[in-house]
């Protein structure tokens, strides 16, 4: 056992081989070299001996079934302690998902406000005369509009957005409001095709244009005919906007009604506008920007000339637009709306700004025009932050997945299009309002998996908008500025409002 | 669930070795049996990072050895220090009395003061290292012996004494001790490099 425990180190054996000799805990070569040692040395086989005497006497004091029976006890009655690591390697991610919720409440408490990025700042509003041509209808386009309810909670809610009217509070706030005229006849050039005005814009100009409007002592939608009468088919703060540059607006801008807006009202685009002035349709002419393709603006004019000789009551039935014969692939192929938009858009001058002031007044008032009640168009997009709406204004960022409400007026279909990075348009949802009620169309922006980035159009036509027919005609990425949205289709007015942007 | 058909298979088999092996590092047969117990004890609430990859006498070997470091760790922070007077005075069975004739004539207090010493130079050592060390400088073993005891391979042996070395010496540091020892387990301290071949011992 001494030997054994000191180690008889000048044997070619250890002890610990030939303890594991002993145990049977050797096999092969081992075994064989254990087994050729012993015998080969003349004193390994003694000391083998008594290690396995000494064996046979520690197994007689400590008998394996006392020893097996004392250890199952033991293992039953201490459980294995838990190792420290097994909790704290729970604390990094534990932390981390934290944090991540931290953040998403966080950001969804602040709001769109928070988000400093607007990946879309442009004007919000603007409208199409109701005689104007699309540029191209696609076959069986209005065929595939009932395919849009499918993708998006379309709700109506009337007395909801009657309600909100009735606040002027939440109506200022929440409300991107532009007046469809009752009779417009301007020039249909462009038809369908609607535009931004300058998008890269940002808030301060705004301001600056309504301090301009108020120090003059005239109604913003002055400005906006101004604005319009230049080439914007801005209303609201995106027409003031134009009318400040000059630089805004569409292609074939029709002389489309001027936005009336309270001059004291601090957000133009937040206070329901009063009934505007409706301007002859002389002045209208004279206010309107040069045409930038003489086909679509003759055909507007033709319309316009037809439509003026009558009364809304007596006006037929506005025919579905015709598609064109060229389709999509036309559309397509035609230049693209901002770039004819940015190089034909006539600069502002006074002049033309005080020929569009008078358009304005004259357009404010519908009686004088002898026109019928054309609802007021008006806009408005909430997120529900905390369960109270949160008005989203034109440039704001909302994370994706956001549930927005838009809620919209004016005429018989409101659409909501949502433009990808990509540039691919994507029509989240449509309603249709036969009564002309506000209804809502709730659409929830692509969630955040999609790492996309979204621009919002609501477009209010008096035609459901055909699937595919929208297209963005600058920037293919959205947060590229600008970005302006083409709409074909059978569409006589449009509001595009143009706003949050999902991230 | 462990049976204890199980438990006395593998005590009747390698109960003896371990016992033989903590009865060489503590020097108390008491304590020796106690470690025993302990080394089965944590064999068995840990096997499944046995798995079976190697033989059960390595893996008890392993937990065998550094129980006893352990205790040895403990015995250093209580202030009881082994003595040979210790050993005279326990009372046991033939086994222990031969233990102590062993330990108070061949086991010299160099290398008392080399286990000590190491054990309290391998604290944070992980077992196969530890063990690695402990037949290297107490055994006295070489490693291709200390290779073929645990099943390992020749390279794994010595980059594991050279892991000794730098934790040693990181240790020596803060624990204050001069290393290596004169004397002991050969005299090879961990500032020796590992003896390729085996040398005179006893």
């Amino acid at each position: 056992m001494a030997e054994m425990t000191t180690g008889l180190t000048t044997t070619p054996v250890s002890d610990v081989m030939l303890a594991r000799y002993v145990a049977g805990d050797l096999s092969g070569e081992q075994l064989a070299r254990v087994e050729r040692a012993i015998g080969e040395t003349p004193g390994l086989a003694e000391r083998l001996e008594r290690m396995r005497s000494e064996r046979a006497e520690f197994l007689a004091s400590a008998p394996p079934h006392q020893f097996a029976h004392k250890m199952v006890t033991r293992l039953t009655v201490e459980r294995p302690a838990q190792p420290k690591w097994q909790i704290w390697w729970l604390l990094p991610p534990v932390t981390v998902a934290t944090a991540l919720l931290v953040g998403v409440v966080y950001q969804r408490a602040l709001g769109p406000q928070s988000l400093s990025r607007p990946a879309v700042t442009t004007d919000e509003a603007y409208q199409l005369p109701e005689d104007a041509k699309p540029i191209a209808a696609a076959p069986g386009a209005d065929a595939a509009a009932p395919d849009l309810r499918r993708e998006a909670d379309v709700v109506e809610k009337p007395a909801e957005a009657k309600a909100e009217a009735r606040d002027p509070a939440t109506a200022k706030a929440n409300t991107l409001a532009t007046r469809a005229p009752p009779k417009n006849k301007g020039a249909g050039g462009g038809g369908g095709g609607l535009a931004n005005a300058d998008a890269d814009k940002t808030s301060a100009p705004r301001r600056e244009d309504r301090e301009h409007a108020r120090k003059k002592d005239a109604p913003l939608g002055e400005l906006a005919a101004d604005g319009i009468s230049q080439g914007a088919y801005g209303a609201g703060r995106g027409a003031g906007e134009g009318a400040a540059t000059g630089k805004s607006g569409y292609a074939q801008p029709p002389p489309a009604k001027p936005v009336p807006v309270q001059p004291e009202s601090p957000p133009v685009w937040a206070a329901p506008p009063p009934p505007a002035p409706q301007p002859a349709p002389s002045e209208r002419r004279s206010a309107s920007p040069p045409a930038a393709s003489s086909t679509v603006e003759s055909e507007s004019r033709d319309r316009e000339a037809n439509a003026a000789t009558k009364t809304p009551a007596q006006r037929a039935p506005e025919p579905r637009p015709e598609p064109s014969s060229a389709g999509p692939s036309a559309d397509a192929a035609s230049p693209p709306p901002a770039k004819v938009m940015k190089d034909e858009a006539p600069k502002a001058d006074e002049k033309g700004r005080a020929r569009a002031s008078e358009s304005a007044k004259a357009a404010s008032s519908p009686a004088d025009d002898g026109g019928d009640e054309v609802p007021a168009t008006s806009v408005s997009i909430n997120r529900d932050v905390g369960g109270r709406p949160r008005a989203l204004s034109s440039g704001d960022v909302v994370p994706s997945a956001t549930l927005l409400k838009v809620v919209a007026q004016g005429g018989r279909y409101i659409t909501v299009i949502g433009v990808r990075r990509d540039g691919v348009p994507h029509v989240y949802g449509q309603a249709e309002s036969p009564t002309g009620q506000p209804v809502t169309v709730q659409v929830r922006l692509r969630p955040a998996s999609s790492r996309v980035s979204e621009a919002l159009f609501v477009v209010v036509g008096d035609a459901p908008m055909p699937s595919g027919k929208a297209q963005v005609s600058s920037g293919k990425d959205a947060a590229q500025l600008p970005l302006r949205l083409t709409v074909a289709g059978a569409q006589r007015r449009y509001v595009v409002i143009m706003s949050a942007s999902a991230d | 669930m462990i049976t204890e058909a199980q438990v006395a298979e593998l005590y009747t088999r390698y109960g003896h070795a371990i016992f033989v092996r903590c009865l060489k590092l503590v020097g108390n047969e008491d304590e020796a049996r106690d470690l025993t117990q302990e080394t089965f004890f944590q064999f068995f609430r840990s096997r499944g990072r046995f798995e079976g990859r190697s033989s059960p006498f390595t893996f008890l070997y392993r937990i065998a050895t550094n129980v006893s470091v352990d205790r040895l760790r403990r015995r250093k922070t209580a202030g009881d220090q082994l003595s040979t007077s210790v050993l005279a005075e326990t009372p046991g069975s033939s086994l222990a009395r031969e233990a102590e004739r062993k330990m108070s004539s061949e086991r010299d207090p160099a290398t008392f003061d080399t286990i000590q010493t190491l054990a309290r130079l391998t604290t944070g050592l992980d077992d196969e290292t530890l063990t690695i060390a402990v037949m290297s400088h107490v055994d006295g073993l070489t490693q291709d012996e200390i290779a073929e005891a645990l099943d390992l391979s020749r390279r794994t042996i010595g980059k594991k004494l050279k892991r000794f070395l730098e934790h040693t010496r990181e240790r020596a540091g803060i624990e204050k001790v001069e290393w290596p020892l004169s004397g002991g387990a050969g005299g090879a301290g961990p500032e020796d490099e590992p003896r390729e071949g085996r040398k005179a011992h006893g």
